[in-house]
């Protein structure tokens, strides 16, 4: 290496410095110690032995862990949907130049700042069963219609809980989604539309052969993106979902994978076994987010 | 020129729906907001209503009262700026090194750092509670701020912004003598100013926002920050004292509302840009 | 030029690390910090004993801090300064726990009754039993016996009970009245108090009209299968408390009773909601603790009172109770002195006063201290429950919290028609065998 070479790699090195420590110290380091971990059966305290993969078989056969599966994977799909196809809708819509366009934005970003903890609180008195708004604005809607709606018990019923979750994930991410998939489409160049227009194609041909195609890097992202955030989602079930009994909301059909490890960690003291939770976690999330890279092929368009 | 509304009407039936949209997310805030003045049997009443009948400040004073919330306010702050200064410090250092300089195994590294990105935080926690033990950090506002400072996200957002300034002015600093360093804060720096901005708000609004680190770290009521000291308003008011509760969340949410309501552009276009918002 | 710009950046880096590490522990924590180091105070410096204990709502937090101000005022010429940390709420356990590991836990501190044997196998609590024996002035005689027999084991005490309260049922004589009902409290004066009384009053009060319901409890082990498990006659644990004893036909008879209740919607079903709601007064009766009067006093706009549990096959209630416990690092002798103080007839007095919890003392007087706390008008309800109460047990053959938890999970998912009642036992036992010690 020439003495320059040298002296730029120095430059960089040296620039690197803190973050690089900051890394090593504070990630790679609890990364690897997680592993190590994972392997022994230590609690909160004191000593702990080797146990091989003990953990991890448990984890394979425990009964919770397979709930918390569940509902994860079931909350990531319905979120995929929930949160993606109606940000799509309003980003179409919002590049149309329409007038307050960028009040509109503004006002659909808000949950997105707002913190977790103040919203969840919120939100649990919004779903209330009795005193909740949203059944009440259920109950009136039925009224108008002629019919009597009781209202949905969404925190309370252990098939529709998850909902509630997904419901409020959803609000507060829609927004951002909107966000990426709105600058996404307004790289589109123009001169495609107006060739498509010039070659009869209808709105929902150009839409279907121009748009759609030329914005799969942006949808492939905010798909990507939100999947892994869904896969580890602990802030809003963990709010929605406490109860007095330390489940997850009724017979723990709020339990994600990371609340499950958390409480397997710091309130059953198990900090050997949430440290395997923690890892099949990860894999997992690696596995499908590989997976979503290699179908990605098939439908994304890079230029 | 639209196209997909072409007749006023669709453009008409556009803004409605947007409207309508528009109302149902910013409606938990206004219900938020309106019923931190109520009576607390105001809230559990049913029919629910949605506007107090007289609208009773006190509230908050008395939230004011029973939480030390100025503190933990103060506590927020602290964190807040400690992030945010490191965030700017690093990204800065290390984005440019990624952008500009050429070094063995760069883009290795760089692949490694956004690996990191994929990592769940939940992975960590249980390693690094026991770090904090062995350093003695449990209970102190440095843990809520150094294991935070290195930001592999706040690293790639400069590293596109600087990839994305011409380089003839950094060439032309180098012939002149300048060393790395030098052009990077002479010449880089100011050119990235928007950047910046965004990765700021940014590390105020996720270090602001964060409970799950310090709910596990710190216990001291004199520590605490202001999202947990919502979590203990809620477990001690939950079943009387409703109003109260929620205007314990108006305040904790108001700041960060504010400062998106000032530095709009920079949180939406930080997002939109780099498409990601931090952990 | 360039190596003094690249040590500048450099310093800035480090100094940024510095200034973090220094300014924000020294400020905000100045108050707290100094209770870390009483355990190497010399004699006759002033030391700091720092306790906590959980209040259930802020008018229960009044109390503790007027106890705090009691053992100052007392232990001033000791040289002990007391410090109140009210700790969280929200994983309350989880926190001390955590502490207790990193070595900054408070040095006295609640628990609840079945969190000891969690607690203990830390094994950083101090077994107080060598105080005890020292002290002549004090007589463990006059504590309840069942919370201080909980508490021993091996020889060895762990802590002293905090107070205790008994499960009992709050009612709304208002709603009572209005739809022609006889009081729980005549029905009970005339034995007739039963889930057959409390089936129809909880049918009489329901108006989903008003969204008012007959009867509510949160939905946690004390009020829900707790009580009507206890209560059909069956019991929680086999007979050593070595395992689940759920799996039985008395199991099933509470589980499907208080099924019904969900099914005819005679409940609304939240947990802390159900609290507020009746506390707006929407709810006929409310199963809880005695922790529950102060916010009801304090909210409550209508006439209320209290009565026994209703008579299942058996009489049945909780004992609840919570001890202070000790930490082996704390220094024991001046953490003996204040947690004498807390524990004292006048301290308990001034709870029983604010009507927080019922002394753990068993004393004539702390009993009529309490009685005379009203409203409620009819505490005696609370004292009458001792008679037969279970106790809220430590499980030292196993991990409660797991087990708790999923026993909770197999009755919600009872609740919901995914598991009969008649298998709920089956089942719970058979999700919670895991958690006992082999």
């Amino acid at each position: 290496m020439t003495a320059r070479k040298r002296r730029e790699a120095f430059d960089a090195f040296s620039m690197l410095a803190p973050t690089l420590l900051g890394l090593l110290v504070f990630f790679a380091f609890p990364l690897a110690y997680s592993l190590v971990l994972s392997v022994t059966d230590t609690r909160l305290f004191g000593d702990a032995n080797f146990v091989g993969l003990d953990n991890y078989v448990k984890a394979l056969g425990d009964p919770t862990f397979h709930r918390a599966l569940g509902n994860t994977l079931l909350f990531s799909a319905a979120t995929l949907v929930v949160s993606v196809v109606p940000a799509l809708f309003l980003a179409v819509l919002l590049n149309e130049k329409l007038p307050a366009q960028a009040f509109f934005r503004g006002i659909y970003f808000v949950p997105v700042v707002a913190s977790v903890v103040g919203v969840s609180l919120l939100w649990r008195y919004l779903l209330n069963f009795d005193f909740g708004f949203i059944n009440y604005g259920i109950r009136e809607l039925g009224k108008v219609l002629g019919t009597k709606w009781e209202g949905v018990p969404w925190l309370t019923n252990s098939n529709i809980a998850l909902i509630s979750v997904i419901l409020v994930f959803s609000w507060k991410t829609i927004g951002y989604n909107m966000v990426i998939l709105l600058s996404g489409l307004q790289s589109i160049s123009k001169p495609l539309y107006e060739a498509a227009a010039i070659d009869g194609a209808s709105r929902w041909q150009a839409f279907r052969s121009i748009t759609m195609p030329m914005l799969s890097p942006t949808t492939f992202f905010v798909l990507v993106t939100t999947l892994i955030n869904c896969l580890q989602v602990f802030d809003i079930p963990y709010a929605l979902g406490w109860t007095r009994s330390s489940t997850a909301g009724p017979a723990d059909s709020m339990l994600t994978n990371s609340v499950h490890l958390y409480r397997e960690g710091f309130i059953n003291s198990q900090m050997g076994y949430a440290s395997a939770l923690a890892w099949v976690l990860f894999a997992i999330i690696m596995i499908i987010t590989f997976v979503q890279f290699r179908m990605s092929n098939r439908w994304v368009n890079y230029e | 020129m639209s196209r997909i509304l072409r007749t006023p009407f669709e453009k008409a039936l556009a803004m409605v729906l947007l409207l309508i949209v528009g109302l149902f997310i910013i409606f938990p805030f206004i219900y938020m907001f309106a019923s931190s003045l109520k009576e607390s049997s105001d809230i559990v009443k049913v029919p629910p209503e949605l506007f107090p009948a007289a609208p009773k400040w006190n509230n908050y004073a008395e939230v004011l009262e029973v939480v030390p919330i100025g503190t933990q306010l103060l506590n927020s702050a602290i964190v807040t700026l400690g992030v945010t200064v490191g965030w700017l410090l690093t990204s800065t250092l290390a984005g440019y090194a990624f952008a500009r300089l050429e070094f063995p195994g760069r883009d290795l590294l760089f692949s490694a750092f956004l690996g990191t990105l994929m990592v769940p935080f939940v992975v960590l926690i249980v390693p690094m509670y026991r770090i904090m033990v062995e350093l003695s950090w449990v209970d102190k506002l440095v843990a809520l701020i150094v294991p935070w400072v290195s930001t592999a996200y706040g690293t790639f957002l400069l590293r596109q912004a600087f990839m994305n300034i011409p380089k003839e002015l950094e060439e032309a600093a180098q012939i002149d003598g300048a060393g790395r360093w030098g052009t990077l804060f002479k010449v880089a720096l100011p050119l990235v100013g928007p950047a910046l901005a965004t990765l700021a708000t940014l590390a105020f609004l996720y270090s602001w926002n964060s409970f799950t680190w310090p709910l596990i770290i710190i216990s001291s009521p004199g520590t605490k920050v202001v999202t947990q000291g919502l979590m203990d308003l809620q477990a001690l008011y939950a079943g009387t004292r409703l109003n109260l509760v929620l205007a314990g969340s108006t305040l904790a949410v108001a700041p960060t509302l504010l400062a998106y309501l000032l530095a709009q552009r920079y949180f939406i276009e930080g997002v939109a840009t780099t498409g990601l918002a931090g952990r | 030029m360039n190596k003094s710009l690249r040590l500048v950046g450099l310093a800035v880096a480090a100094g940024v690390l510095l200034a973090a590490c220094s300014t924000p522990a020294a400020a905000p924590t100045v108050a707290p910090a100094k209770p870390g180091e009483p355990t190497k105070a010399a004699a006759p410096a002033a030391k700091t004993i720092r306790w906590r204990t959980r209040p259930g709502d802020a008018a229960e937090q009044k109390v503790y801090e007027e106890l705090n101000k009691l053992a100052n005022d007392k232990l001033k010429d000791k040289g002990i300064t007391v410090v109140y940390d009210p700790g969280v709420n929200q994983d309350y356990f989880v926190k001390v726990k955590t502490e207790l590991a990193a070595g900054t836990a408070p040095d006295i501190f609640w628990v609840g009754g079945v969190e000891v044997a969690d607690f203990v196998a830390t094994g950083k609590i101090a077994d107080i039993k060598p105080l005890i024996d020292s002290d002549k002035s004090f007589n463990l005689g006059d504590f309840y016996k069942g919370p201080v027999g909980e508490l021993t084991r091996d020889g060895k005490i762990y802590g002293l009970p905090r107070d205790i309260s008994t499960m009992v049922t709050y009612y709304n004589a208002d709603l009572f009245k209005a739809a022609g009902l006889t009081s729980p409290k005549d029905l009970a004066a005339q034995g007739k108090w039963d889930w057959a009384a409390l089936m129809d009053a909880s049918k009489k009060l329901t108006d989903s009209s008003k969204q008012q319901y007959g009867i509510g409890f949160g939905n946690w082990w004390g009020p829900a299968w707790g009580y009507f498990v206890q209560a059909a006659g069956g019991s929680i644990f086999n007979k050593d408390r070595t395992g689940c004893g759920l799996d039985t036909p008395d199991t099933a008879e509470g589980a499907k009773a208080a099924k019904s209740l969900y099914d005819n919607k005679y409940i609304p079903a939240g947990d802390a909601d159900g609290e507020a709601l009746f506390n707006a007064g929407k709810v006929g009766m409310y199963f809880n603790g005695r922790w529950f009067t102060p916010g009801v006093r304090a909210n409550a706009k209508f006439q209320w009172d209290v009565v026994e549990m209703p008579k299942g096959k058996v009489n049945s209630t909780w004992l609840f109770w919570g001890p202070y416990l000790v930490g082996s690092k704390a220094d024991q002798a001046a953490a003996w002195e204040v947690l004498k103080v807390i524990t004292s007839a006048e301290a308990m007095g001034k709870v029983a006063n604010m009507g927080s919890n019922i002394p753990a003392r068993s004393d004539k007087a702390a009993v009529d201290t309490f009685l005379a706390s009203a409203p409620p008008a009819n505490n005696q309800a609370f004292i009458k429950g001792t008679e037969y109460a279970a106790n809220e047990a430590p499980v030292w053959a196993g991990n409660w919290s797991d087990f708790s938890g999923k026993v909770q999970t197999a009755w919600d998912d009872m609740i919901a028609g995914k598991v009969k009642p008649e298998d709920f036992g089956k089942t719970a036992c058979a999700a919670g065998a895991s958690t006992f010690k082999k």
